[in-house]
């Protein structure tokens, strides 16, 4: 899973998001390290849709221009859950090592 | 719409229609309220790298290829086709060209002759450069497999490789002055189909355009292996490869002539292909890569034709060779592949340019208020799905009738050719097979001897002139007739002349061709005219034996009067050669009229003061290759005068003459067919005198048939220089016989040239260039 794929579905945890949306909290989950270009974001929902990972929720009119919301199906929720659980078991084993080496830095 | 919206929508038309049906309103609303929020106003900069993602997008999203219409997926289709066929094709190639080198490698009977490390090196690189041909056949493999990066990775390695080769050809070729290897390295250009210039520079393309193709076919998402083909192909190349391993290994069952036919084998074949696509659906997924395939190697064959024909009117030559009936083939060919790439076009333009599924609607969908069920609101992003399933079977759509008639057309023209080449060919070598059995045993020794004199029934006055041997060559064929040496003989060569009770002529030492001469002079004989001939050959045979301890056993001897090689010329039709020097004829004018060498009076020549400004003569430009006249050939192989090695120099190009009316023979499969051998005697007449040594012209055709033009070598003596040897005043006697030559010769009695040459690599006469 290419991370930006990972904030696309951690980002609408817990609440259907639209487009532009999604970007702005993106940009939030990730410190605003992370800034989706449309193309981008289009290009991932696509794929996402695609492996059922997220759908469709709703549509709703705003500014005269018809807003799509998605949510995260359970498949997403459960692919979302994985990835953290690997990610956090990548940075525990990171974080092990670099705290075997303080002592030594510091004797 | 504000122009920020519509210059975003623009840039979406980049997207394939598909997907721009789905996603373009979602992706406009958010561009434009992401724009709203950036203040009023996107800044250029941000629009810049929105419409850069977008781009990425498309590419991405049409290499994949789950948005294409059916009309893109049936491109795609020919596209991956014609990747297919062009690596299957180069992949075979490689097969077969390596089987070619390896074969003769195996069964020892390849040998380097290099005088220099740098040419040892050169020597073993190109023999074994075939070998990098082998990674388009891998790449084929694993296109057919699905494994895209494996196919992208080998695909350019590959073409990388032949750009390498190519480098270090050149370079190679420069720093050794363009020494042995050019033979070896030409070979492979032909491979390619390239003589230099501009048609080279096309081959190039062709390399490029189909590892383009390549790249683009393992892109476009993944497609079914298919294990069943890499069978058929593998099944291709091992019966390729089986046919090229027996025509090179003489010893071995006879393939009828695919070592020089594979491209004629492949026209067929081709052509068979495309009669098999029209009559089979019409599926342009197939019909456009055979035609553009079929149309490139057509085109190639009649550019080179029209080269030539260009060349020919260029240089003011006479007469052109008329077109060949491969050729004519090449133009049906073409023409088949124009109504196939026409009724390929057709039916891909009669596909609908969208994806014909509507996609189903999200907004009628998906507009559930509560935000609840919003089952099968997904859009559907099935890869196989979305395939058209029309493509991928053959169409029942019923043809119409001019396809009928092409169809019927072509089989039959394809049929016919097929045959009336293939049937006569069949039957000659079968004759050569069961007619005649009989062997020549042993290493042969054959004495040829070109002479200079005219005809004398043409002109009365020479019959009485002596005859001069003109050029005497040994021809050598080691006991495992796996080679023929042409090794020439000095005319001026001292030697010790023996004893003929027959014709009164005493022991004593003069020139080689001194003894030819003289006993030729003896008209006594049962027919006079030819008996000259048999007495001076007989009596050289005898004299050349006579300098070789332990003697020398001749299996038969031939002369040929020079006009007599007019006549085997003509026959031929026309012979190819290269120049290797600029030579300027004696007995032609500039604009290829005859020139009266025997007047003083500001003619070309003057043989009485060997004065003349012979530049005047008709020029043969150095470095120049193309396809000869007889009178041209006959007269490039007669000049002496004003070359820088003289007499050497014409003996050299006497021998190349020899070697490409050989080279002609056998490229038009003659060798083995007795009826143009014996259409070759008849046509020189009595202009050739035959020894066959007691056997018949069958038994030698059947001794030596598996012999090719490539295995000729021609040895020059003392490597092509001035040896001359003077008496104590400093007078010239003509040349010396050094111990060199005396080794050699006892060589050859000794069937050990191999050895000899081995040691002497210089006395390999180079090909021209």
């Amino acid at each position: 899973m290419t991370e930006p794929a990972f904030f696309v579905l951690t980002a609408l945890v817990g609440e259907p998001r639209h487009g532009y949306g999604i970007v702005k909290e993106v940009e939030d989950l990730s410190g605003g390290r992370m800034e989706l270009k449309i193309g981008s974001l289009y290009g991932v929902l696509d794929r996402l849709v695609g492996e059922g990972l997220v759908e469709l929720d709703r549509e709703e009119a705003y500014q005269g221009r018809l807003r799509r919301y998605y949510r995260i199906t359970s498949g997403g929720l459960d692919t979302v859950r994985s990835e953290t659980a690997r990610l956090a078991a990548n940075a525990r084993a990171a974080d092990r090592r670099l705290k075997a080496l303080r002592p030594r830095l510091e004797s | 719409v504000t122009p920020a919206e519509r210059n975003y929508r623009r840039v979406l038309r980049l997207l394939p229609a598909g997907y721009r049906q789905l996603w373009e309103e979602d992706m406009v609303g958010a561009y434009m309220e992401g724009a709203s929020q950036d203040g009023g106003g996107a800044t250029s900069r941000r629009s810049l790298s929105e419409r850069l993602s977008v781009v990425a997008l498309s590419v991405r999203l049409r290499l994949a290829g789950g948005y294409a219409s059916p009309r893109g997926l049936a491109w795609r289709g020919a596209v991956r086709g014609f990747a297919l066929v062009a690596l299957l094709y180069l992949g075979l190639s490689a097969v077969v060209a390596v089987t070619g080198q390896v074969t003769p490698l195996v069964r020892g009977q390849v040998w380097f002759h290099p005088a220099t490390p740098l040419a040892r090196y050169e020597a073993h690189f190109f023999y074994f450069s075939p070998v990098f041909d082998l990674l388009w056949a891998v790449a084929f493999c694993c296109l057919v497999l699905g494994r895209a990066t494996a196919t992208r990775t080998l695909a350019l390695f590959a073409l990388a490789t032949q750009v390498g080769v190519a480098i270090a050809e050149y370079s190679i070729s420069i720093a050794t002055g363009g020494g042995f290897g050019a033979e070896i390295t030409g070979d492979m250009l032909r491979l390619l189909g390239g003589d230099g210039g501009l048609r080279q520079y096309a081959d190039w393309a062709w390399l490029v355009t189909i590892t383009a193709a390549t790249l683009v076919a393992a892109s476009a998402g993944p497609a079914r292996p298919r294990r069943a083909w890499l069978g058929g192909a593998a099944l291709l190349g091992a019966v390729l490869a089986a046919a090229q391993a027996m025509a090179t290994a003489p010893s071995w069952p006879r393939w009828p002539d695919l070592y020089v036919n594979l491209g004629i084998l492949l026209h067929l074949g081709l052509a068979l292909a495309m009669v098999l696509a029209l009559a089979i659906g019409c599926n342009p997924r197939w019909l456009l890569p055979l035609a553009c395939f079929s149309a490139v190697f057509a085109g190639r064959q009649l550019v080179g034709y029209l080269q030539y024909v260009a060349t020919a009117h260029a240089i003011g030559q006479v007469g052109v060779s008329p077109i060949s009936f491969w050729q004519q083939f090449a133009i049906g060919l073409l023409a088949l592949a124009v109504v196939c790439a026409m009724v390929g076009l057709i039916r891909l333009w009669r596909l609908p340019r969208r994806a014909d599924r509507p996609e189903p609607d999200p907004q009628s969908a998906g507009r559930v208020d509560d935000g609840g069920g919003s089952a099968g609101n997904q859009p559907p992003r099935s890869d196989d799905s979305r395939r058209d399933p029309g493509l991928n079977r053959p169409s029942r759509q019923k043809k119409p009738l001019w396809v009928k008639l092409v169809i019927v057309f072509s089989a039959l023209v394809i049929l016919g050719g097929g045959l009336t080449v293939a049937v006569p060919k069949l039957v000659a070598y079968w004759a050569v097979d069961h007619v005649s059995q009989k062997n020549v045993n042993g290493a042969i020794n054959f004495l040829l001897v070109a002479s200079d004199t005219p005809d004398p029934t043409a002109n009365p006055i020479d019959a009485i002139s002596p005859i001069q041997s003109d050029s005497m060559m040994l021809m050598h064929i080691p006991a495992d007739h796996s080679k023929v040496y042409m090794i020439s003989l000095p005319r001026d060569l001292p030697v010790d002349i023996p004893t003929d009770p027959r014709t009164g002529i005493a022991e004593h030492t003069d020139r080689l061709n001194a003894a030819f001469a003289q006993a030729a002079a003896d008209t006594t004989g049962p027919d006079a005219a030819s008996a000259r001939y048999g007495n001076g050959a007989v009596f050289l045979m005898k004299t050349i034996a006579n300098n070789i301890p332990g003697g020398l056993k001749f299996n038969g001897w031939a002369t040929l009067n020079f006009d007599g090689f007019d006549k085997v010329v003509q026959a031929l039709g026309s012979v190819y050669m290269c120049f290797d020097e600029d030579v300027y004829s004696i007995h032609y004018w500039a604009d290829s009229t005859p020139s009266v060498p025997h007047q003083a009076d500001g003619s070309l020549y003057d043989y009485a003061t060997a004065t003349g400004d012979y530049t005047r003569g008709y020029h043969y430009p150095k470095g120049q290759c193309r396809d000869l006249q007889p009178w041209e050939a006959l007269d490039y192989s007669r000049q002496s005068v004003g070359l820088p090695g003289g007499d050497y120099d014409r003996q050299r190009h006497q021998q190349q003459l020899l070697k490409a009316i050989v080279k002609e023979t056998l490229s038009s499969d003659t060798l083995t067919n007795l009826d143009t051998i014996k259409n070759l005697e008849a046509a020189a007449g009595d202009l050739l005198t035959l020894d066959l040594g007691g056997n018949k012209l069958d038994d030698w055709v059947y001794t030596l048939k598996n012999l090719r033009a490539s295995d000729m070598v021609m040895v020059q003596t003392y490597a092509g220089q001035f040896a001359s040897a003077t008496d104590a005043q400093g007078n010239y006697l003509g040349e010396s016989f050094q111990p060199s030559l005396k080794e050699l010769l006892q060589d050859v009695q000794k069937d050990d040239v191999v050895d000899f040459l081995a040691q002497h690599p210089d006395w390999v006469a180079k090909d021209a260039p």
